[in-house]
């Protein structure tokens, strides 16, 4: 197994003075398409992580994710087993995520930029949550997390930049308790990045 | 310095993770949830006439001998949430007193430090013992401090074989304490209960 991760490497070419890695954390702003228990964007989302440049072309990295979306229901009778109810709602899901991530960087002849697309694999777990009046109810899923992105980093300094990217978060989380079958956002993530430079 | 700052970025999220949004307030408290549960045996189409007490409520706590509570010149809320029903019932029935042979006796009570949600959510209808007046239930089960409105219609007409009555009708409405104006609320809470009721006065 090592045999074939050192051939791998070296067959993308690694070279040890072409290392670098970075840190980021940005604004996270994005919105479930998918289900319709919540249908605001989450405007303070936070999304941070670490990528390692294995080369020139690729990249690797570890994604961390947090996202509050919500939703408010305005006063309705709702039919219940043995008669009805009137409230209003507010509907929210607090997401958290986890992603291992790999990138394809685009050649420019600037290398003050840097395009890429890529690809995370991870998990995500949802919390939801109905707040009507006093009263609570909730449920909680881990589900899987697949997580296009594209996007580019630009270099400030020596060791400070920017980074603009979108994401579109396909998940499988699921809640019974809710009636709730899958997870879908997509949003755009801005933030600074700070630069290990060898 | 880079690796105690990457180090940290999980702790970071779950910093951010804990401040948790949650919704105003005043706007989850402006009304209160009402919930209504009919017994589907019951022919509300039988009953001519009620008979509510006058001026006096329910008041169910964990405190047995604080069973009550009656209309004052500073404390208007039970004449107030009593007189709503009356507007809610109208002329659909007529007003008798209680030992003029009513056909359903209408309880009303605030159940105080008990949550009646899972109640509402999974209703039983029980009987009450022999009904010779207004009967407000007892119960030792607490939970956090809410206080819920409840009304209640009971089946007079027919009794069991132990002289039992049998609620046909109830509706709950919560929270009171919490509530942003308790009287006007629990007013608009009872002209609620009714109107999704519609079964009740056909």
């Amino acid at each position: 197994m090592k045999k074939i991760f050192i051939i791998a490497l070296l067959a993308m070419g690694v070279s040890a003075k072409a290392q670098r890695s970075y840190i980021y954390v940005g604004l996270d702003v994005s919105k479930p398409s998918a289900p319709d228990f919540v249908t605001s964007t989450s405007s303070s989302g936070v999304k941070l992580g670490y990528r390692y440049a294995i080369n020139e072309k690729f990249s690797v990295g570890l994604d961390f994710n947090r996202n509050t979306y919500d939703h408010y229901e305005p006063t309705a009778t709702y039919e219940t087993t043995s008669g009805h109810m009137t409230t209003d709602y507010f509907a929210y899901i607090y997401s958290f995520g986890i992603a291992a991530s790999g990138q394809y960087h685009f050649k420019l002849n600037n290398d003050r930029f840097s395009p890429y697309a890529g690809l995370g694999l991870g998990a995500v777990h949802n919390e939801y949550a109905l707040y009507y009046n006093i009263y609570t109810e909730g449920d909680e899923q881990w589900g899987f997390l697949a997580r296009p992105e594209v996007g580019i980093t630009a270099r400030m300094g020596r060791s400070v930049g920017a980074f603009l990217s979108f994401t579109y978060d396909y998940t499988t989380n699921k809640s019974e308790y809710f009636e709730l079958d899958g997870f879908r956002t997509a949003g755009f993530q801005l933030g600074l990045l700070l630069m290990n430079r060898r | 310095m880079f690796k105690k700052i990457f180090i940290l970025f999980p702790a970071v999220v779950f910093v951010l993770g804990s401040c948790q949004n949650e919704p105003d307030d005043i706007k989850l408290y402006d009304e209160l949830v009402v919930s209504t549960q009919y017994d589907n045996d019951a022919d509300f189409s039988a009953y001519q006439s009620y008979a509510i007490a006058t001026d006096t409520i329910g008041y169910v706590s964990g405190n047995p001998k604080d069973t009550i509570r009656v209309y004052k010149g500073d404390f208007p809320y039970p004449r107030l949430v009593i007189n709503a029903v009356k507007s809610a019932i109208g002329t659909n029935l007529e007003q008798k007193n209680i030992d003029q042979d009513p056909d359903v006796g209408i309880n009303i009570y605030v159940v105080s430090e008990l949550n009646l949600y899972q109640q509402v959510v999974y209703p039983t209808y029980g009987y009450y013992g022999g009904y010779s007046g207004y009967y407000y239930p007892y119960t030792l089960t607490y939970a956090q401090n809410t206080a819920t409105l409840v009304v209640e219609m009971v089946d007079l007409k027919n009794r069991d074989a132990q002289n039992r009555v049998r609620v046909v009708w109830s509706a709950y409405m919560g929270d009171v304490i919490s509530s942003v104006d308790y009287e006007k609320q629990s007013v608009d809470a009872i002209a609620q209960a009714f109107k999704q009721s519609s079964y009740l006065f056909k």
